[in-house]
């Protein structure tokens, strides 16, 4: 009667757990199903929304979407215009009278992708609605919504009762194989029981040890090796663990190892799935939008980025993909960063087997790029008017002398003069240009020295004393009992000091009067040249020592200058650790002071 | 020879206000000057002149401002501008081309081929 019992509870316990195998079986089936239908929804959806519906001829429209309806569990296709009208209609019996109103209020007006369920009565199904919003020029267009039908499962198909029935085979066997596994094991003892039992029935009292013994060293040597099999099992098996949380261990450090790379660039990255979810997304998009992290993840990007131009950008690029050309475009953010300006690229990314999987956004600052772009424009513009000025007075006067307009060879000489001043006029707006290019660049190399300051007055002065007696100007020289040395590229402070002393003779009137000081100051040693001309007005200051500046004064403008002058000076002497002043008065005249740090000289020194 | 038409040559460049001067002389035309469009204008408003030559960028009021105002002006009295400029870019270009009687020569110039415009203008030989 024993063996039986066990077999019925086998019996029953293969029952039971089949009936749960098949139902949990049911279940998986089900739930692939569901995940399949909702894959070809939203791939089906998406596909329809790149094309432009809205602009397709009624006929040609539903004859193109006629098309799609053999589509296997496709219950009805509906698209909306804008206003909500439902514009076409692909639905076999009443089926729309059946599909609740929310669904269809939750669809016109999603934003993205929108997947949602419900259960129809007549037929019992359940129903997956997909849909999306159809785009054009960046504006939505109208809705495109299909309903997809889940298949009915049956509990009992051919394949999962074959299924069935094998594992129910494989129980039994192994049942059966571990029932003569246990019986083959247990012999060896049994043997011994019966060895022992006969034994004992011989000699009761005193056993035969030996037998004993003989029987017992083969089995403890069986067991030992078996154990011992056990053991390095038993090793192996932990190695292989130890292997894997430490590949488990490198994985997440490399992931987070990349989070933290995303969040060290300077540039905003964004993340997206082929939905427009948003991934994952760097530090630096955060802070631009002062959001946190979980504020945005899983989030859609126009829930992200309302009406901004990127969404148009994107949707834009998803229907351009592969077009090639101009992957970027630069825009504003009205809502978080007025006034800089962003660079958008959006690259697809794809898994192994080339499917799209998501796109990368990234943002770059170009603010300053553009600036900088522009004040290069703007400068180079400048330097062509500038250097044309003096080419349109040497042709246009060469062209008069040779076409013989000027008869008397007193304006014929005047008109040579004024082209050779002209060309020299030219050839020191080139000449500046070079030092201001050079300076720019970082290739001016500055020969430093130790440089006495009565070498400045010397070399300085000479320069201007032509001009200076011809405008009957006098320089007035005040400096030190004892020059003072420093170290400084003497050729390149003297033409710094000689286009502040220029500019003092050119601009001011005849008969006026020119300071020259030199004297130490707080361990800096101080240029000052202060002269009687024209003075400059208080909104000018600030501008003068900007390249080409040239002052509005009609007195100063109508003299020759290149405005490049004192943007020179002040770009040596900040060369030299100094720095360039200016204290002026329109009508009064003006004040500049060069201050060159001893510093250096002191160090060299010691 | 004396030609009766009046030109006024508007230039912040003494050198150029000046050559245009004598190579006009030297054909006959009466000749007046100015240093920037202000003073231009008033020249234009009081000795309506039958031509005028400027330049765009200038101290006071630019060539561009004075040609705009002159386009309006010139519905009682028409007078040919040449515009003259250093630096043309489309912009400038568009807005020259869409005034009337208006031409465009970029500097630097020839002064005979300024001549040659003026006196095609006027039906001079």
């Amino acid at each position: 009667m024993k063996l039986p019992k066990i077999t019925l509870a086998i019996i029953i316990l293969c029952i039971v757990s089949m009936i749960l195998l098949s139902r949990y079986l049911v279940k998986q089936e089900e739930r692939k199903i569901i995940s399949a239908v909702q894959e070809k929804g939203i791939n089906l959806v998406n596909l329809l929304s790149l094309y432009p519906l809205m602009d397709y001829k009624p006929d040609k429209r539903t004859l193109f979407l006629q098309s799609l309806t053999s589509y296997q569990g496709l219950l009805y296709l509906l698209v909306h215009d804008k206003s909500g009208t439902v514009v076409v209609n692909l639905t076999p019996g009443d089926i729309l009278k059946s599909i609740p109103p929310e669904i269809q209020t939750n669809s016109i007006y999603a934003s993205g992708v929108i997947s949602q369920n419900f259960t129809l009565k007549n037929p019992q199904a359940t129903v997956y609605e997909f849909a999306k919003p159809i785009f054009k020029n960046g504006q939505k267009d109208g809705t495109i919504r299909l309903g997809l039908k889940i298949p009915a499962i049956s509990a009992f198909s051919l394949e999962r009762m074959s299924f069935l029935a094998m594992v129910a085979f494989f129980i039994l066997s192994a049942v059966l194989l571990v029932y003569y596994g246990i019986t083959l094991a247990i012999k060896p003892l049994r043997m011994r029981q019966q060895v022992i039992f006969q034994a004992e029935e011989k000699n009761p009292p005193a056993g035969k040890k030996p037998a004993k013994g003989d029987n017992l060293i083969p089995m403890i040597e069986e067991l030992e090796s078996s154990l011992g099999f056990m053991h390095t099992k038993l090793n192996e098996m932990r190695l292989t663990n130890i292997e894997l949380y430490s590949k488990v261990g490198v994985m997440s450090f490399e992931k987070n190892q990349f989070i933290r790379i995303l969040d060290a660039i300077n540039l905003g990255i964004i993340i997206t799935d082929m939905h427009n979810n948003i991934r994952n997304i760097n530090e630096y998009t955060l802070k631009l939008l002062s959001r946190k992290r979980e504020d945005v993840v899983d989030h859609p990007l126009e829930e992200v980025f309302p009406q901004e131009e990127i969404i148009s950008f994107v949707m834009q690029q998803e229907t351009l993909e592969h077009q090639g050309n101009m992957n970027y475009r630069d825009v504003s953010f009205k809502s978080f960063a007025p006034n800089d300006v962003f660079r958008i690229t959006l690259t697809q990314f794809a898994g192994a087997e080339g499917t799209p999987l998501g796109k990368v956004i990234t943002l770059r600052n170009v603010t300053t790029v553009k600036m900088v772009q522009k004040a290069q424009q703007e400068f180079i513009a400048h330097v062509a008017h500038e250097l044309r000025t003096p080419l349109t007075n040497i042709k246009s006067y060469s062209e008069m002398l040779m076409d013989q307009e000027v008869e008397s060879v007193e304006m014929q000489k005047e008109f040579y003069n004024t082209i050779n001043q002209e060309t020299a006029r030219l050839s020191d707006l080139i000449q500046n240009l070079m030092k201001l290019a050079s300076m720019e660049m970082g290739g001016l190399t500055i020969n430093k020295g130790l440089l006495r300051t009565d070498w400045l007055v010397a070399g300085t002065l000479a320069a201007v004393e032509a001009s200076a007696r011809d405008k009957h100007i006098t320089i007035e020289k005040s400096l030190p009992d004892v020059f003072i040395s420093i170290m400084a590229d003497k050729e390149l402070l003297i033409s710094a000091i000689i286009n502040v002393l220029g500019n003092a003779v050119k601009y001011t009137p005849e008969g006026g009067k020119i300071t020259f000081a030199i004297f130490e100051q707080d361990n800096n040693v101080v240029i000052e040249i202060t002269d009687t001309g024209y003075g400059l007005a208080p909104e000018e200051i600030p501008h003068i020592f900007e390249k080409f500046y040239r002052s509005r004064n009609p007195k100063v403008a109508q003299q020759a200058g290149s405005g490049l002058g004192l943007s020179i000076a002040q770009e040596i002497v900040q060369l030299h650790g100094g720095d360039i002043e200016v204290q002026s008065k329109l009508g009064e005249g003006s004040r500049f002071t060069i201050k060159i740090p001893r510093e250096d000289y002191l160090l060299g020194n010691q | 020879m004396e030609i009766n038409k009046k030109i006024l040559v508007i230039d912040d460049e003494v050198h150029v206000r000046r050559v245009i001067e004598i190579k006009l002389k030297n054909k006959g035309y009466e000749v007046v000057t100015a240093a920037n469009g202000l003073e231009g204008l008033e020249i234009i408003k009081a000795q309506k002149p039958d031509a005028v030559i400027t330049d765009i960028n200038m101290p006071g009021m630019d060539g561009e401002a004075l040609c705009r105002l002159t386009d309006v002006l010139k519905i009682e009295r028409p007078f040919l501008t040449i515009v003259m400029t250093a630096r043309i870019s489309p912009e400038e270009r568009n807005w020259i081309s869409k005034l009337k009687d208006t031409q465009f020569m970029e500097k630097p110039f020839s002064p005979s081929k300024l001549l040659d415009a003026i006196n095609k203008y006027f039906g001079v030989e």
